[in-house]
């Protein structure tokens, strides 16, 4: 999955060094750091308020850092906010699917572009030329990329009527009219049945061969051990170990943080593990 | 006759005077979601500013206010909006900044009864409760008419500004702008994941939104004559809203509907209604209000899109993609080569190759 050019390239595209977020007397997430590299699946698992989706937010800075640095591309990106960090090229999606409900799917996907000509008063009015440009090419972008995620027959539906899994594709689409340097993923199969999920889970293997770099929130083991390397696994708010997913399903602490047990440690990988998790994957219901 | 005529442009100042305030509500609450109770406040400021800007100076005798000058028109309407749009700068910082949803509007409502008590209770701003009056209406001793002509040319004046809303608001809806401030409406943080600065965004369709409320205000207090505190209550405010809410929300058509509907129509016909048995004129005047409430909660319960729903954007370029007319870049399939498996097309591609 790894590219040759990506293991030569050594440095990471973002780095967080001892982040720390405290809701009231919650501590959400305590002094994590983790990296992730250009052209990689980087995986974040955990049980249930391991603080995963927290460390996403302080990372596309939705939410800020008590303590702790976030750097992307090797900037310290820490003060930013979330708009200026997604300009930089870090774009995220988001746990529940948000569609923009009373408009259409195209129209998602052209808010996904990010020349942003034409969007103040100004610029609207006497840049018609440069912003009826942009627009036209980010059209046909858009119309390639619902033709791939199969979404063409609803380009002129508002979005609100879309299935749970279109909603789903749609947001994956959306995020990638950014042509993000690196796509944050907050558990973009959830609530989809099995057969979508393999559905997105090949087309964000397809996107990661073709370069895209990504960090990918994720329960189901089995999905995370075929499209992620390196995986990092939290609970309670730490990063508790990373490496590859069968590095990882040898690791007693790892086992015993996640499934909540540590007989039989090396014999049972952790991906095939066939007795119900403690944090049933979803999609079973 | 001429009792109706000179009636029948009254009610056409009314009409355009209330299109571009509909405009400009549609802009912040129907395009950027902004949820602003207050916006009677921004047309009576710019009313006030227009007023002093056109009275001269200020004989603390009769009246007295700030900043008393006479400057030619129709710079007063320039000062109205100027003032529209610098106060919601001011405003915006407090509403914008963190509120959201029925708190930003709890304290739009709070602001607006604030303002309105200053206003009132100083009377060296504007002149306390008695308000400002003989503001002289606009050109009258150039253009020289009698009172029937004149006001014709004063429905000319509002129907120019009205006009000049509609085409700026329809640019606004077209043009990406509008697409930004949809997305904020719908969703902030998908705005701001995608780099959009937010808070820019509102508080620069804010402030727009501001400037024509102040230019509304201008050309209500130029036509009045007059304008005091008993005239800009949280009841006018409401007119407004209420012609958006059933005129339709987000659909500038929709606004000028609106406009026609609640102001004119509702507000206008109810006063018609002659006094009968324990029903006496302030009874009818209730009426009015009751009636403008009652239709805008029967829309929010029945049609809360309004008459003219918010109209849906098509892009020809992708129409003519979907309609087959042309290939989809890229791949050069058609569309049902696309959507229907693409096993025919690309057998019939490999034929060609």
């Amino acid at each position: 999955m790894s590219s040759d050019l990506a293991e030569a390239s050594a440095a990471p595209l973002i780095q967080a060094v001892g982040l720390s977020k405290s809701f009231g007397g919650v501590r959400a997430v305590q002094n994590c750091s983790l990296e992730a590299y250009p052209g990689k699946i980087t995986g974040l698992i955990g049980p249930n308020g391991a603080g995963k989706s927290t460390l996403l937010a302080l990372l596309a800075g939705a939410e800020r850092p008590d303590s702790g640095k976030v750097l992307f591309e090797g900037r310290d990106v820490t003060r930013r906010h979330d708009w200026q960090r997604a300009r930089l090229g870090l774009v995220r999606t988001f746990q529940v699917s948000r569609p923009l409900g009373h408009m259409t799917v195209l129209e998602n996907m052209l808010i996904g572009a990010m020349d942003m000509s034409g969007e103040t008063f100004t610029k609207a009015f006497v840049n018609r030329k440069q912003w009826k440009e942009n627009e036209e090419r980010d059209l046909i972008r858009a119309v390639e990329l619902l033709e791939r995620f199969d979404l063409l027959q609803l380009t002129n539906d508002y979005a609100e009527i879309l299935s749970g899994g279109q909603m789903r594709l749609l947001e994956l689409a959306r995020a990638l009219m950014a042509n993000p340097k690196l796509l944050l993923l907050d558990e973009p199969f959830a609530g989809v049945n099995p057969t979508l999920a393999q559905e997105l889970a090949d087309h964000v293997e397809q996107l990661n061969r073709e370069g895209q770099s990504m960090i990918l929130i994720e329960h189901e083991l089995n999905l995370v051990g075929r499209l992620c390397d390196p995986v990092i696994v939290m609970a309670n708010g730490s990063v508790l170990a990373s490496g590859s997913m069968d590095e990882l399903g040898k690791s007693a602490e790892v086992l015993d943080a996640y499934l909540g047990r540590t007989e039989r440690v090396g014999a049972t990988p952790l991906v095939t593990t066939s007795e119900p998790e403690r944090e049933a994957p979803h999609g079973d219901a | 006759m001429s009792h109706y005529l000179y009636y029948a442009l009254t009610l056409g100042v009314y009409f355009f005077v209330y299109c571009l305030l509909g405009l400009g509500y549609n802009l912040q609450y129907g395009l950027a979601g902004i949820n602003n109770v207050a916006n009677y406040s921004f047309v009576a400021f710019g009313a006030y500013m227009a007023a002093v800007t056109t009275l001269g100076p200020s004989n603390n005798y009769l009246q007295s206010y700030i900043l008393g000058t006479s400057i030619a028109w129709p710079l007063p309407l320039l000062v109205g909006a100027a003032a529209g749009a610098l106060t919601s700068l001011v405003l915006g910082f407090i509403f914008l900044w963190r509120l959201r949803h029925q708190y930003q509007a709890i304290v739009t409502l709070v602001v607006a009864q604030v303002i309105w008590l200053l206003v009132g209770n100083n009377t060296g701003i504007f002149n306390g409760y008695n308000g400002l009056a003989g503001v002289p209406q606009p050109l009258e001793s150039v253009v020289n008419l009698a009172p029937i002509p004149y006001e014709a040319f004063f429905v000319g004046i509002a129907a120019f500004c009205a006009l000049l809303g509609f085409a700026f608001m329809r640019r606004v809806v077209r043009s990406p702008l509008g697409r930004v401030l949809r997305t904020i409406r719908e969703d902030e943080s998908v705005a701001s994941c995608f780099g959009r600065n937010v808070f820019r965004q509102q508080m620069s369709a804010f402030m727009v939104a501001g400037a024509m409320a102040g230019l509304a205000g201008g050309l209500l207090v130029e036509y009045l004559g007059s304008w005091t505190p008993s005239g800009w209550t949280v009841y006018e405010g409401f007119v407004v809203i209420a012609a958006l809410i059933i005129g339709g929300t987000a659909n500038n058509i929709g606004a000028a509907l609106g406009a026609f509907i609640v102001p004119v129509a509702i507000y206008e016909l109810t006063g018609f209604i002659p006094p009968f048995g324990p029903v006496n004129a302030q009874t009818i005047d209730a009426f009015r209000w009751i009636a403008i409430g009652l239709v805008a909660l029967l829309f929010l319960w029945f049609r809360p899109q309004g008459v003219l729903p918010e109209p849906r954007r098509h892009f020809r370029l992708v129409d003519r993609i979907l309609a087959g007319q042309e290939p989809i870049p890229g791949n050069g399939l058609s569309l049902s080569e696309a959507v229907h498996g693409s096993d025919a097309a690309s057998d019939a591609k490999d034929a060609t190759q």
